[in-house]
């Protein structure tokens, strides 16, 4: 039993099975646009209309009461095959000009007519026909098609992971590398647009078309008839039906995921879009600076658009498809198709493209803070940088200026960047400033020096130094013999010391002055000469505890001629002899003593102390400005031996 | 050699010539046409008559009016024109002239 529909072919109605339809309807369409082209196509086709009615009522005439698909076949192979009726070259004897004209047309209806178009075929589909359409158009079987796509989209996500992942090593783990997941999946995402986009097989002029048979009325006719008898066994294809229920979830959450993922990712664009980056680089208005920012902007929007755009694309084409498969909207032509599909690919690529180039843009504007910070900060060193080729800040700058040190060698101090100090003055005095080198965990080279120049006599000089490494010195050179005397600094660290030690012992009523360390002998030679007063600070320096303190002494330093003294610090292993150490050590109260009896007038430079001296008194030091103090005229320094001291006080 | 286009090619000729011969008796229905034209054993596609019925009436060699029938819809009555009657007479001469040739021809071998 077959549907029955009534046409109106000539101003006439006729029934007309709707197999016999198909076929009919399709030779008229065919022939009406082929002599369309022609001067009076449209009358010409008319009259074709007019002769099918004709015989159709000779056929209803005969007695039956609806046209079949049979008479319209026979009435089609009496008006002539569409083959036959353009191949006739019915125009060839007038212009010969028209004659290519028409061949022309001819092999194009032809064209028309044999083919191949891609449609999906639903009726031997595991998913959507996809793969069972393409298998049709390419001449190939549908299985292995179907296991070469499968391969396609693993060796693709392989690809798509390894790839960007070395190419764009630190950027792909960063949240930047959310945009690549999606890439991922762009074979299913092109399966899963192609089955919304393509066009199934519907009609049997679709079957012909799509395997390539020629359209002719006898085709037809057994593809109707084929299609009327036929079932569609749903779901049977061999063993690919498992892959069916699995096939379809994996593309929908690839591409759930490739469109969720643009989405993130154009997310995070705009976070980072939103950010404001100043004009100014490290608070200096730099146009270079805002030129590259601008160009980073630019990116960023570009593939920002460009994202969106694609996403668009995907969206437009899907819901398109949809509407046009429940026959809501016109399928749209091939041309069409590709065109959003290049448009989408073109999207995408300009997207990613863009991304890289934001992001090397915004390295580069990070190096380019950075190097202006860096830039800053050695503009400020350069300024001090001083006459001596090193840096100092203005407090050791003018120490050193006012207590005529120079800085000769200079090298691994590293961050600490001074050589000067206050606060842990043997007395506690905060304010007064010495010389400090501190070099945390590297040797540092050091070599600060001054000179002074020396009346022939005997001399010895002095310092108050300490230390937390070996192999720091105290050094003397006179330029008569040029020969280095060092005296080492003994290390007590920051606590404690012989000077704080023995000044708390001198303060007892009597005591005993150790023998054995020498520091501790020395220092209480050099301490004899204080008043109470200092040896009381000294001894609750820091606490009570003392700062390390010790004497250094270079004795015998036999001056013939007028000379010059060059006495100083140094780590320096041709002076030392000994191999430089890391961490610090302090020095001041550099004196140089006439040690034979004459006094002259010595060189004393300490900032704080003034002195008078007498010619032919021996040394006496005035210490305290208020307190007096008798000494014995001849007391001679006695060292090596234990000796009480009688205290005198007032 | 394709003997089928040869012929074909032939007949091509003629089509137009014995359309003319044919209205020259009188005026013809396109489907009374088809008829005797297959009444005289010229084999000819049907559809190609339509364009071809077409193109004579634009040169202005065949003409037609509508007449209403009743037993169906109105039909095309193609008649010839008096420039018609005149490349008839041109046409019948040019005949003469191939039927002579061939029949010399013919009659020497």
């Amino acid at each position: 039993m077959k549907k029955n529909i009534t046409i109106n072919l000539s101003g006439r109605l006729y029934q007309i099975d709707e197999d016999a339809y198909e076929l009919l309807s399709h030779y008229t369409e065919t022939l009406r646009n082929y002599f369309q082209k022609q001067e009076g196509g449209n009358e010409i086709a008319d009259d074709i209309e007019q002769r099918i009615a004709e015989l159709f009522d000779e056929q209803i005439a005969g007695g039956s009461q609806a046209i079949t698909i049979e008479n319209v076949q026979s009435i089609i192979n009496q008006i002539g095959n569409l083959k036959d009726i353009t191949d006739s070259g019915e125009n060839g004897t007038t212009d010969s000009g028209n004659t290519t004209n028409q061949q022309q047309k001819a092999t194009h209806l032809h064209q028309m007519l044999n083919k191949k178009k891609y449609y999906r075929d639903t009726s031997h589909s595991v998913l959507f026909g996809v793969i069972s359409g393409a298998a049709h158009y390419f001449g190939t079987g549908a299985n292995s098609l179907r296991w070469l796509f499968v391969l396609l989209c693993v060796i693709w996500a392989i690809v798509a992971v390894l790839f960007p992942s070395i190419l764009l090593a630190p950027l792909y783990y960063s949240p930047i590398g959310l945009f690549f997941i999606p890439l991922i999946f762009v074979p299913e995402l092109i399966y899963f647009i192609l089955g919304l986009s393509i066009p199934a097989a519907l009609t049997p002029e679709d079957n012909l078309k799509m395997k390539g048979v020629p359209v002719t009325p006898e085709n037809l006719t057994s593809e109707v008839k084929k299609q009327s008898v036929q079932y569609k066994p749903k779901g049977n294809i061999g063993g690919w039906n498992i892959f069916t229920g699995i096939l379809s979830i994996v593309i929908a959450i690839c591409s759930a995921i490739n469109f969720v993922g643009c989405i993130i990712t154009t997310g995070v664009l705009f976070g980072v879009f939103v950010q404001q980056l100043p004009d100014t680089l490290n608070g200096m208005v730099d146009t270079a600076w805002i030129a590259e920012r601008d160009r980073f902007f630019t990116y960023l929007t570009i593939a920002c658009v460009a994202m969106i755009i694609s996403i668009g694309i995907v969206l437009y084409c899907s819901i398109h498809s949809s509407l046009s498969s429940f026959k809501k909207a016109k399928p749209m032509g091939n041309v069409q198709r590709i065109l959003w599909i290049v448009g989408w690919v073109v999207s995408i690529t300009l997207s990613i493209v863009f991304i890289i180039f934001a992001v090397g843009k915004y390295e580069q504007l990070d190096d380019m803070q950075r190097k202006a910070i860096e830039t800053e900060r050695e503009a400020q060193r350069q300024q001090y940088i001083r006459e001596d080729g090193f840096y100092h800040n203005n407090t050791d700058w003018n120490f050193l200026q006012d207590g005529r040190w120079t800085v000769v060698v200079d090298e691994g101090w590293g961050d600490s960047q001074r050589c000067t100090y206050s606060g842990e003055y043997m007395d506690g005095n905060e304010d007064k400033r010495y010389l400090d080198v501190y070099c945390y965990d590297t040797p540092a080279k050091v070599l600060i020096q001054r000179n002074d120049s020396l009346q022939p006599g005997t001399y010895r000089l002095s310092a108050v130094v300490k230390a937390n490494d070996e192999h720091k010195c105290v050094f003397a050179i006179l330029d008569s013999d040029n020969k280095i005397r060092v005296a080492e600094i003994p290390v007590y660290e920051a606590e404690g010391g012989p000077i704080h030690h023995v000044a708390t012992v001198m303060l007892q009523d009597s005591f005993d002055i150790e023998v054995t360390n020498p520091d501790e002998i020395l220092a209480f030679e050099m301490l004899k000469s204080k008043t109470q007063t200092t040896l009381q600070k000294i001894a609750d320096a820091n606490w009570g505890n003392g700062y390390g303190w010790s004497y250094v002494v270079i004795n015998d330093l036999v001056v013939k001629q007028p000379c010059t003294i060059t006495y100083g610090v140094t780590t320096l292993e041709e002076y030392t002899g000994m191999e430089p150490t890391a961490g610090w050590f302090s020095a001041t109260d550099f004196k140089i003593e006439r040690t034979d009896g004459k006094m002259e007038k010595t060189m004393v430079k300490d900032v704080v102390k003034n002195e008078k001296v007498d010619d032919k008194v021996e040394k006496t030091k005035v210490k305290d400005v208020v307190e007096d103090e008798k000494v014995d005229d001849k007391v001679k320094s006695t060292s090596g031996k234990t000796k009480k001291k009688s205290a005198r006080r007032h | 050699m394709n003997v089928d286009n040869a012929k074909s090619q032939m007949r091509k000729g003629m089509l137009d010539y014995c359309i003319m011969l044919l209205l020259s008796e009188k005026p013809y229905y396109t489907s009374d046409i088809i008829r005797r034209l297959k009444e005289a054993n010229l084999l000819v596609v049907e559809g190609t008559l339509y364009p071809l019925l077409t193109r004579l009436k634009n040169d202005g060699v065949l003409s037609y009016e509508w007449q209403e029938s009743t037993q169906g819809p109105p039909r095309k009555y193609y008649v010839l024109t008096d420039e018609g009657q005149e490349a008839l007479k041109q046409m019948d001469a040019a005949w003469n002239e191939l039927e002579h040739t061939v029949h010399n021809i013919k009659g020497n071998s």
